[in-house]
């Protein structure tokens, strides 16, 4: 049944660069550190400070809009936004109002399957600009004071709005998933939501199929997760998709609303008494940014290679299965990874099969928790298995060993004593062994059970304590049984 | 040498031009500490008379004076500043030292860092005397708005020294040091120079750096220094010009000389072919009547020492105040919103939360001209009134800029009259906001233009008032300016002239 | 001209500054008169000017390196109030 509605989202994200100082002043960007460390007169905007330009986030800026296929604007130049909180220390912050660095780009990302053809929509990029983020605020409950740290004040931001072309939640995370896998693989953020350096808030409507016009939209903020967007996503659209369907849509008012983690659904939020009148005008403290066509052209020469780039190449060079590039090839973390264990001389298969299987099992958020076990060892883990120095079951015990305590390969198999059991006399020895105390299985075997050879390999195993080469094993209880 | 000798040789200090100082210090006939006690006892005896400074160093100057002349008697290199008292106004930070604004609302606040040009300062081995007073965050043109205290004209203590930076002319007029420090944002050091019969420069804009410098108007607001003599000036000039990484806006806009000349070289070769312009706007109506005659008679004599002199239209007086009143309370508005008692400063003490913290500190600490500033630019600023005013005013100040080009095609150099009236009376424009704006009439355009300008004391009024006139040049033409100024000033031979402060003077 | 009072109040209220009614409506006549004196600037001819930056102007950046603040200590100086590294400042209502 045709959809009577269409649902309408914009995503506007906000990105930390991946600098090492901040974008103002010299002090470092560095997360996590003390508070108040990173601090310095301009951060802390003293009477008196003035900005200087950090030129690597122009770069970074122009990086990112290159690889979203933005125009470049060769004259940049930067605002002031006015209004007063206590995170914004000189009641103004730096920005980027009628001349952006960038504008006019585009992601494309997967809508679905449709006749074995993936559907591909392309997603509008609006604008890209610079500006600098503010400090950090720590409410505590029940007293009378608020902290504030400025490590955060100053440290370079690029803002993303995107054209209203999302048409579904699942849309809007795809959208976000590309976007995040684009900004790592460039190398200019390194986008943890859970670290605040990836940030989004979300504007949906929905309004009659075939309508011009857009319908009434509601933002909501204060999502900290691809999760929380999708679900916040989902129980807004219902929400207006209801008052719709009854003609009540009216009822949806041009409203700010904050998600609710605890609570799982959007509540409105305080309104301040003033829309604000941010009273924008040209930052008279720094001098606009001119950018000659040869310093873009060489900027985007440096960008790396792009997700979609890297997942054809992958298919091309590995042969791996669409499923495995499009994991593999997923985030930059990993397929630095992939590579780095296939450049050790691993098949690339054998490398795909235990990353996608041991790694991803181990650690399913590989990509933000970082990968437990050195590619090397990874790679030498493989090739002892290859080589028959111990099997592959012990192979996934050492793996789970290496992650634990992250030993080599080697240190963990010479303490615990996994080698196999290669070595044809030892074997010979075992098997012997088992024979004289399963005679009766001998005898079946001789009467014509061939089926009964698994039975005894079993034995064989139990009694090497799982460590003797299968293969050598199997071989040499054939010959003994036949003899 | 006998201390009968020496108490000669420093019984005139506050007479003494920095070459002097520096003279009796080679010659030994004095030290840096006595020079500078000498100085602190002018001080501790006249300025309770005066209100020049808002803060005196007198154990650290001390101290520091005790430094260098232990180092200049070991002949250990010292620079081209060193043992020379400077006063410096009291909205550039000095680290360690109160630095106000003469406001309320910073009247605790200890700068953690020293400004750009304090540190030249310190680096050519100047002695830090004080801090000067002001009008409250420069904004006005007598010192009037100053939180804490007035400062007197030492000509006529009843009547202003001029503003914003008043405290550092009168502190020069009075002998009080041979260099001050001030800030010139649509005339404030050019102005009170004029009142208290001084030199004063405003640099081009971007050619001193700004870092330091507690701002009210980003893109109009220098340093500049004030001293009793054209010599003095071009030499303090030289040490404060440089670009700094620091200040972005700081000899960035398209330098037309990428070589800095050396000012003192040419200083003295006269004015023979200079091209003076005098912009026939300037002498119409609202100009009194006796600078008119002074300013024209300098120019008479300009033509005597060989410049050619000659008319040029200059039509930027009126719509340039309201350009300048535009854009400076618009950029005042937003960098004064910083001020709110949080982190720093005067905070109310009466508030139920953040948000009336915040308001009241402003309401309390701000003085009634900060305000009408910061509402104006607020309101220039606001949507709806955004394109009215600030816009138009920036397109506007683009046509400025161009017509200053004209005429400086024309021209090498503008002479016209720095204030429209002599020196009022303390009280008198209190109540006349749209009349105080109306006096910096010649000054603010200068500011828009970013070109330098210079006020050099031309004459006295019948009643015995200082009068200046203005001398303006092309963007990076002080050499010009210095040329000219110092021509006139040795024809006219008044720069030695010292007010009697009324009160306590003594002669030893 | 014409300037209300309460346009006086809403233009104080987005520069945080508070008045009384009185003190309000002097800042009225006061605006009036000055922006009177501001219509001067729309006899001018602005044809031929617009507000794109000047390419004369010079960017002027820094390169990306830590260079830490050398006088912590000081910096919080005129802090009314510190809490294990943090500044305590009244609560701030979310």
């Amino acid at each position: 049944m045709p959809d009577l509605f269409e649902t309408v989202i914009g995503l506007e994200i906000h990105a930390e660069l991946n600098t090492k100082s901040k974008i103002f002043c010299s002090c470092s960007t560095k997360f996590g550190d003390k508070p108040n460390e990173n601090t310095c007169p301009v951060c802390m905007e003293l009477p008196g400070t003035l900005p200087v330009l950090n030129e690597e986030t122009v770069r970074l800026a122009i990086r990112a809009g290159k690889a979203l296929h933005c125009h470049i604007n060769r004259i940049n130049k930067f605002d002031r936004k006015n209004y007063f909180y206590p995170d914004l220390p000189k009641a103004y912050q730096i920005s980027q109002f009628d001349l952006p660095v960038c504008t006019g780009g585009y992601i494309d990302i997967e809508t679905g399957q449709e006749d074995g053809e993936r559907q591909i929509r392309r997603i509008g990029i609006t604008r890209i600009h610079l500006e600098e983020d503010a400090g950090k605020l720590i409410h505590l409950e029940g007293e009378s004071v608020t902290l504030v740290d400025y490590n955060r004040t100053g440290v370079p931001l690029v803002e993303i709005v995107t054209e209203p072309d999302m048409r579904s939640p699942e849309e809007a995370v795809a959208f976000l998933k590309t976007l995040k896998s684009i900004l790592e693989y460039t190398e200019v953020s390194d986008c943890r939501m859970d670290q605040g350096s990836l940030r989004c808030d979300v504007n949906i409507s929905v309004r009659r199929a075939g309508q011009k016009e857009f319908g009434t939209k509601v933002e909501i903020k204060n999502l900290n997760s691809f999760r929380e967007i999708q679900k916040a996503l989902e129980k807004e659209e219902k929400r207006q998709r209801e008052l719709y369907r009854f003609g009540e849509e009216d009822k949806i008012i041009q409203e700010t609303r904050k998600w609710d983690s605890g609570k799982g659904r959007t509540v409105t939020m305080r309104s301040k008494e003033d829309a604000h009148d941010y009273r924008y005008f040209p930052e008279p403290d720094l001098p606009p940014v001119i950018l000659d066509s040869r310093t873009v052209r060489r900027i985007e020469d440096e960008i790396p290679e792009l997700p979609e780039q890297k997942k054809e190449r992958f298919l091309r060079e590995y042969g791996l299965s669409q499923y495995e590039t499009d994991i593999l090839a997923g985030t930059k973390a990993l397929a630095d990874y992939f590579e780095e264990v296939v450049g050790f001389g691993i098949r690339p298969g054998e490398a795909a099969n235990w990353i996608l299987g041991e790694l991803l099992r181990i650690r399913k958020d590989a990509e933000n928790e970082g990968i437990p076990v050195k590619s090397r060892y990874l790679a030498d883990l493989i090739k002892m298995i290859g080589e028959g120095r111990i099997s592959r079951n012990t192979g996934k015990e050492v793996f789970d060993e290496m992650a634990a305590v992250g030993k080599a390969p080697e240190d963990i198999i010479r303490e615990k004593g996994l080698s196999q059991i290669s070595n044809t006399e030892e074997v010979k020895k075992i098997i012997r062994d088992v024979l004289s105390r399963n005679t009766d299985a001998v005898q079946d075997f001789k009467q014509g059970n061939t089926k009964v050879i698994g039975f005894l390999m079993g034995q064989v195993m139990k009694a090497s304590r799982g460590k003797a080469n299968p293969n050598t094993a199997r071989n040499i209880l054939e010959d003994m049984l036949k003899a | 040498m006998d201390t009968g000798r020496k108490d000669n040789a420093i019984k005139e200090a506050e007479k003494m031009t920095i070459s002097d100082i520096q003279r009796g210090y080679r010659s030994k006939s004095f030290s840096v500490k006595e020079i500078v006690r000498k100085f602190l006892d002018r001080i501790g005896e006249l300025d309770g008379t005066i209100g020049a400074f808002l803060t005196v160093c007198t154990d650290k100057a001390l101290r520091e004076a005790e430094e260098l002349d232990e180092r200049m008697g070991r002949g250990d290199d010292v620079g081209p500043l060193a043992g020379i008292p400077v006063a410096i106004k009291d909205n550039i930070c000095t680290r360690g030292i109160k630095t106000t604004c003469a406001s309320r609302i910073l009247e605790d606040f200890i700068p953690p860092y020293d400004a750009t040009a304090v540190k030249k300062l310190k680096d050519a081995g100047a002695i830090l005397i004080g801090k000067t007073n002001m009008d409250e965050f420069a904004m006005g043109s007598s010192t009037e708005t100053s939180a804490f205290q007035t400062t007197c004209n030492p000509w006529d203590t009843s009547r202003v020294p001029g503003g914003s930076s008043g405290g550092s002319a009168a502190a020069v007029a009075a002998g009080f040091v041979p260099l001050a420090v001030g800030s010139d944002t649509g005339g404030s050091i050019r102005q009170p120079s004029a009142f208290c019969g001084a030199v004063g420069l405003k640099p081009t804009y971007g050619s001193v750096s700004r870092y330091g410098l507690i701002a009210f108007a980003s893109s109009l607001d220098q340093i500049g220094p004030i001293t009793a003599n054209v010599k003095d000036c071009a030499l303090s000039f030289q040490i404060l010009r440089g670009q700094d990484p620091r200040d972005p806006t700081s000899v960035a806009a398209g330098s037309e000389t990428d070589t800095e000349t050396d000012l003192m070289k040419d200083l003295e070769i006269g004015v023979r072919g200079l091209k003076i312009g005098l912009p026939k706007e300037c002498f119409q109506q609202g100009l009194d009547p006796e600078i008119a005659e002074s300013v024209q008679a300098s120019a008479r004599l300009y033509e005597k020492l060989g410049a050619k002199v000659g008319e040029v239209s200059l039509p930027v007086l009126e719509s340039g105040l309201s350009v300048y009143y535009i854009i400076s309370s618009a950029e005042a508005s937003s960098n004064l919103a910083r001020y709110d008692g949080i982190r720093y400063g005067y905070r109310s003490e009466n508030f139920h939360d953040i948000d009336e913290l915040m308001l009241h500190t402003r309401s309390e600490g701000f003085g009634r001209e900060a305000k009408r500033r910061i509402m104006l630019g607020t309101y220039v600023l606001s949507s709806g009134y955004y394109d009215a005013y600030y816009k138009k005013a920036m397109l506007l100040r683009r046509k400025i800029r161009g017509i200053f080009r004209e005429a400086f095609q024309e021209y090498d150099l503008l002479l016209l009259p720095t204030s429209p009236t002599l020196p009022f009376g303390i009280g008198e424009k209190r109540n006349d906001p749209l009349g105080m704006y109306l006096a910096d009439i010649y000054t603010v355009t200068m500011n828009i233009a970013g070109i330098p300008a210079l006020s050099l004391p031309c004459g006295f009024s019948r009643s015995g008032l200082p009068i200046g006139l203005q001398l303006a040049g092309n963007h990076f033409a002080e050499d010009k300016l210095f040329r000219a100024a110092f021509s006139l000033e040795r024809e006219l031979g008044i720069s030695g002239r010292k007010p009697v402060i009324k009160g306590v003077e003594q002669y030893a | 001209m014409k300037v209300d009072k309460d346009t006086i109040q809403y233009i104080a209220r987005l520069a945080k500054l508070e008045f009384t009614e009185e003190e309000a409506a002097r800042f009225a006549g006061e605006f009036e008169k000055i922006l009177d004196h501001f219509e001067n600037i729309d006899k001018e001819d602005l044809t031929g000017l617009d507000e794109v930056p000047e390419s004369g102007a010079e960017t002027v950046l820094r390169r990306d390196e830590v260079k830490p603040f050398d006088n912590r200590q000081e910096l919080f100086r005129n802090t009314k109030q510190m809490r294990d590294g943090f500044l305590a400042i009244p609560k701030v209502l979310e």
